[in-house]
């Protein structure tokens, strides 16, 4: 570890104990690394990957530390190498309109220098504004405006990345060395971006990320449409719909529960019975494009849905504040009185069809019930995207007394069983982490498991890149 | 929120859990996220730095939600209090920028930590323990002897009867003396009778606080607010950013409603020009930027009294250094637990904060005695050309006095 600099590397059990954390709470126990190690430069991942190659030693790469399955655990020791150092934002491309970051920027960052040039990236994390640009390719995130876009990896243009053998390669259009850059993904041959996009660092450490960007829109369109509990199938042919007219660039989908603070603010009214809300938000350059999608969002919510007006999706979307409704941030200066109570949150990521959305809905809610933790005073939480071309991204959450042994303990059976009960009806996960058993996401996986373990081995002989995961 | 003391962990175990660890306290960019058309509103800016301590060591054992996770493993899963853990704990400068990025009352869960660390009977850390035995036995941080605390008090015929109490603190009684001398004297232009406690007056123990000494700062405490009880006055006027926070904050959590208000040199000045009783007279022609303590503006939100008097001056050509008007960062004392235990990382954090300060303004303000002493010496020490001026001299001198 001399190549880094003392500074650069801990094998404090103090530093390393920091880096087996999981955002999904401290009740998941979790494997320490025996290495932690800080990266400036691609040179310097370079030579640590090289290292750990030549000697077997696992190899974590990690960016924010906030995915919540368990992808960015050092399941069998090693070396957790922390991108956050390789933060740079290189080149804002408003001529191929691609931006192109190192690893380690933070989302935010880079969407608020994109902001001040009249840009903006097509995704918007609702949880985590810190994650890093390349942790989140590498788990294939998604956020607002993924009804549009899709998820994050549709949105890269090129990547560059160190093989597990150590070898820099870059891919997309920016492959060619003597060519125009980042500018296209496809440059002929297979999607061999598409490898990396998801892989959760089993495949090789994301040192840049290329993406495509937008310039910001004119207009905003924010619409709100809800449904009582009963209605369920309303909500989702409502998503169907909207999806299918490709005129909006976000659904996202509340339940009464997941807006509880967000009406306690003040900043969301709903009529009694509601308990299902649609938040729509479209974009629009010109007048006439503006009056046409408003009226279309109009048309469509009104045949499945109850009309709940702008104002509450313009509060839980719109600027400047930024209201979360599961537990992750709070209103600035508010304290909330769920978690000053003492809860904490149990997090689900998959995704299921819209048209399936009341089977796994009903089987998330009864599942939480049974678990018992579920009751007039405490709901589950349901907050979910719709992705094209038909899927819902559901972020669901209980809450739990972490000082309650018993109850920690019941909330980790309740994590395993739900989870593997979704995938066994049919769900799929958000991304592969130690939390998913490995039987489970086999039997999930199908044939696409085999392929990628295929791929593995020939990446990675030696198994170093992330162990335990797959 | 309210501080408590007492217990170590066990009085944050059930909350300190719920930080989700998602770096807001870290990482760069705004501290929330923007959405179209939604910049940032002016007036919160875009802090390039959060946590000092983070942007030093870069790992995140060394960062607000690192060492609340390493304090949660502790309180609930058993994981040993072990050497390099104190050091972590004890690198904290314990600024409070990390509490107003979100709810989690941070700065409280890192004391509660430090707490437990000492009722291990592993810390404070040595440099601290030294500190904490001048505090004991000498009652000032410096060791130095007790009957020399009032000594700045001589020709100004204080007694402990007046409007007022003035506390003085450690670093104006031993250390700049002239700045106690002018806190007085603006006052009397004012028409105001300070009072001072004279041989009674005792260190407030905030190093003691905030070194996990919960039994130190709670003698002293009792001494002081004894000692100040038996004046009768209701108002103690401090210029120390340290005893302010300790005394508002953490006294009434150690012994429960204090029987006096207590007010910050700056705010009582501000309120004192507001009414028109004194009036700053003689023109200052300087550049001039402020820098805010970070126990007076993260902890408490003191920024408008400041910056109101030293603009109130005449001929002051004010720069703000904050970025937007919202983001400060501490001088680097750390409350003066950090700038024993690691004086290279205390001394880059006044380095970075002075060179800053430099680009903007050739004279920066201080409005607590630590912050001017820090930077004082780190800028002689380094070369670094700016003047560095306590409000105190300002007022001051524009007054005539």
């Amino acid at each position: 570890m001399n190549v880094l600099g003392p500074e650069r590397f801990s094998n404090k059990i103090v530093d390393c104990q920091a880096y087996s954390f999981v955002c999904n709470g401290i009740d998941f126990e979790t494997k320490l690394p025996d290495l932690i190690v800080i990266p400036h430069s691609v040179e310097d991942v370079i030579q640590v990957v090289r290292l750990a190659n030549e000697y077997s030693v696992p190899i974590v790469p990690r960016g924010n530390g906030t995915a919540i399955l368990g992808c960015n655990v050092a399941q069998r020791g090693g070396i957790m190498m922390d991108m956050s150092l390789m933060n740079k934002i290189i080149a804002i491309d408003r001529e191929n309109m691609v931006g192109v970051v190192e690893a380690g920027c933070v989302a935010n960052d880079f969407f608020n220098r994109l902001d001040q040039q009249g840009l903006m990236y097509p995704i918007r994390p609702w949880f985590n504004p810190q994650m890093q640009m390349g942790a989140w390719v590498a788990c294939n995130g998604n956020g607002d405006f993924a009804s549009s876009y899709g998820t994050v990896g549709e949105t890269v243009v090129g990547l560059e990345v160190v093989l597990p053998s150590g070898e820099l390669v870059r891919l997309g259009s920016w492959a060619n060395d003597k060519g125009f850059g980042p500018f296209v993904r496809y440059p002929g041959g297979p999607d061999l971006i598409g490898l990396f996009t998801g892989s959760i660092g089993t495949l090789g450490v994301i040192t840049k990320v290329a993406v495509r960007l937008l310039d910001k829109p004119r207009h905003v369109i924010y619409h709100s449409f809800g449904w009582p509990r009963e209605e369920i199938d309303g909500v989702s042919k409502a998503a169907h719909a909207f999806l299918r007219s490709r005129n909006i660039c976000n659904f996202s989908l509340h339940n009464y529960w997941s807006l509880l603070q967000s009406i306690h603010l003040g900043v969301v009214t709903l009529p009694k019975e509601i308990y299902f809300v649609a938040n729509i938000m479209g974009f629009a350059n010109t007048e006439s494009e503006l009056k046409a999608k408003e009226e279309e969002i109009g048309d469509i919510g009104s045949a499945y849905a109850h009309d709940l007006g702008k104002d509450n999706a313009r509060g839980t979307h719109g600027p400047p504040h930024y209201v979360i409704n599961v537990g992750s941030y709070k209103l600035r200066r508010s304290i909330p009185k769920r978690t000053t109570s003492g809860m904490a949150w149990c997090q689900f990521y998959f995704y299921g069809p819209t048209l399936k959305f009341p089977e796994w809905w009903r089987f998330f809610e009864e599942k939480v019930s049974e678990h018992r933790f579920s009751d007039e005073k405490r709901g589950p939480h349901l907050f979910a995207w719709a992705v094209p071309p038909q899927a819902l991204a559901p972020f669901p959450a209980f809450a739990y007394r972490p000082d309650d042994q018993e109850e920690v303990q019941r909330m980790k059976k309740a994590f395993n069983d739900i989870f593997v009960g979704l995938l066994k009806i049919g769900c799929t996960p958000y991304s592969l982490g130690a939390f998913i058993p490995v039987d489970q996401q086999r039997e999930t996986l199908g044939s696409s498991y085999s392929l990628y373990q295929i791929v593995k081995c020939a990446l990675d002989p030696k198994g170093i890149f992330n162990p335990g995961q797959i | 929120m309210k501080n408590e003391t007492g217990m170590g962990l066990l009085r944050v175990k059930r909350w300190i859990k719920n930080c989700i660890g998602c770096g807001l306290c870290t990482g760069p960019g705004p501290i929330y996220p923007f959405r179209e058309g939604g910049v940032v509103p002016e007036e919160e800016g875009v802090p390039s730095h959060k946590c000092p301590m983070y942007d030093h060591y870069k790992f995140v054992s060394a960062s607000p939600r690192g060492l609340l996770y390493l304090a949660a493993t502790v309180a609930n899963r058993d994981f040993p209090l072990t050497e390099d853990l104190v050091e972590r704990a004890y690198q904290c400068l314990t600024c409070g920028v990390c509490n107003d990025l979100c709810y989690i009352n941070k700065t409280s869960a890192i004391h509660a930590l430090r707490e437990e660390i000492v009722e291990h009977g592993m810390g404070p850390l040595p440099a601290n323990k030294e500190v904490d035995k001048s505090i004991r036995i000498r009652n000032n941080v410096f060791g130095l002897p007790a009957k020399e605390r009032f000594k700045w008090t001589e020709g100004l015929n204080l007694s402990t009867e007046g409007d007022f109490l003035f506390f003085a603190g450690c670093y104006d009684s031993y250390r700049y003396p002239q700045e106690a001398r002018d806190v007085v004297r603006i006052f009397r232009q004012a028409g105001l009778k300070p009072a001072h406690l004279g041989p009674k007056e005792i260190c407030c123990g905030a190093h003691a606080f905030w070194d996990g000494d919960t039994e130190l700062v709670k003698a002293k405490a009792k001494a002081l607010v004894g000692a100040i009880e038996r004046t009768g006055h209701t108002e103690v006027v401090v210029t120390c950013a340290d005893c302010y926070r300790v005394l508002v904050e953490d006294y009434e959590i150690l012994l429960g409603p204090l029987p006096f208000k207590v007010t910050h040199f700056s705010v009582k000045i501000a309120e004192i020009f507001s009414h028109g009783d004194l009036r700053p007279k003689h023109e200052i022609r300087e550049t001039v930027t402020y820098h805010d303590p970070c126990r007076l503006f993260n902890h408490f939100m003191i920024q408008d009294e400041p910056r109101a008097v030293i603009q109130s001056i005449p001929g002051i050509d004010f720069v703000e250094l904050r970025e937007g008007l919202r983001w400060s960062s501490c001088c680097g004392s750390g409350g003066m637990v950090s700038l024993h235990a690691f004086p290279k990382f205390s001394e880059e954090v006044t380095i970075e904060r002075l060179n800053r300060a430099k680009s903007f303004a050739p004279t920066l303000i201080t409005n607590c005695p630590h912050c001017f002493d820090l930077f004082r010496k780190v800028s002689k020490n380094h070369g670094i050309n700016i003047t560095i001026q306590p409000l105190t001299k300002l007022v001051s001198m524009s007054l005539g006095l």
